[in-house]
């Protein structure tokens, strides 16, 4: 079983898990090959599909979805709908107002990203479903940014977001 | 998550759990319930069941020590805590509601 692959898939378990998983499939697990990392595919999935058993989970992360999803739609179609008021905005703020204004897929994408990674409603056991969530928004968000390169970009802006918004949560309150 | 009633393979890791009393990890638990109850049941299934039983508070878990022949990684050992043993005699006891006094030839011997 190539380490590599091992280590990936043992990140999709609970790290309070990881150790314990590891040594049992050493003590009573198939031997090292293919069967052995079926054997951890199979532990992975199940640990994966496990937030989406229950009902208010489901509830939460879907909302968040909807949310992070508005938003991917919406800022961009708000910002197209005019363009900065040079009476409100002058010099550096201006500049930095239109740079925002004009690729505002960037801005939305971290925003839902954000949201994903951060809003409230999905327990800390269930943070997987964040994780979850990114990775389906992430045709919307490629396909809303204009081209292929702003598409990809946009996508990479979401998922830094959603980890840095789920990093952040997890920090202690000073 | 709700505690709620306990599911068919929750009773059976319980119960299980309860029978290994101080070797009760995910290896033991399963063995157990393949051996006794004739069920085979999925790594990832045990892992999921035990972890949301502790999470229900049903369960308590920690590390043992280091082991050689694992690699030098340690188990995860389980222990049924009062609550658990609560919600198993509940599920247990709607099951002895159902049955009792009821015509059939099922067998249930709990002795």
């Amino acid at each position: 079983m190539g380490p590599r692959v091992t280590r990936l898939l043992l990140r999709l378990i609970p790290e309070r898990d990881r150790e314990a998983v590891e040594g049992d499939l050493l003590e009573a697990g198939p031997p090292p090959g293919v069967r052995r990392l079926v054997a951890l595919v199979g532990i992975a999935l199940h640990a994966q599909l496990e937030p989406w058993r229950d009902s208010r989970t489901r509830l939460g992360a879907a909302s968040l979805w909807l949310v992070a999803l508005a938003l991917l739609w919406s800022i961009p179609a708000a910002a197209g709908a005019g363009t900065p008021d040079p009476t409100v905005y002058s010099g550096l703020l201006l500049a930095f107002a239109t740079l925002l204004w004009a690729h505002a897929h960037l801005a939305a994408a971290v925003a839902a990203g954000l949201v994903l990674g951060h809003g409230p409603g999905v327990p800390s056991w269930a943070d997987g479903t964040r994780g979850h969530g990114a990775l389906l928004l992430a045709l919307p968000a490629a396909t809303l940014a204009p081209g292929l390169l702003h598409g990809l970009v946009t996508v990479a802006v979401l998922w830094g977001a959603a980890w840095f918004g789920a990093r952040a949560r997890r920090l202690p309150v000073a | 998550m709700g505690s709620g009633p306990l599911g068919d393979l929750e009773r059976l890791v319980l119960l299980a759990v309860l029978r290994r009393g101080d070797d009760a990890y995910a290896v033991t638990v399963r063995d157990e319930i393949e051996r006794r109850a004739g069920r085979a049941v999925t790594r990832g299934a045990i892992y999921v069941t035990l972890d949301r039983l502790a999470r229900k508070g049903y369960l308590s878990s920690h590390m043992s020590e280091p082991i050689q022949e694992r690699g030098g990684k340690a188990r995860r050992l389980f222990r049924l805590e009062p609550s658990g043993r609560t919600a198993l005699q509940e599920s247990l006891d709607e099951i002895t509601g159902m049955l009792r006094e009821l015509d059939t030839d099922l067998r249930w011997d709990p002795a």
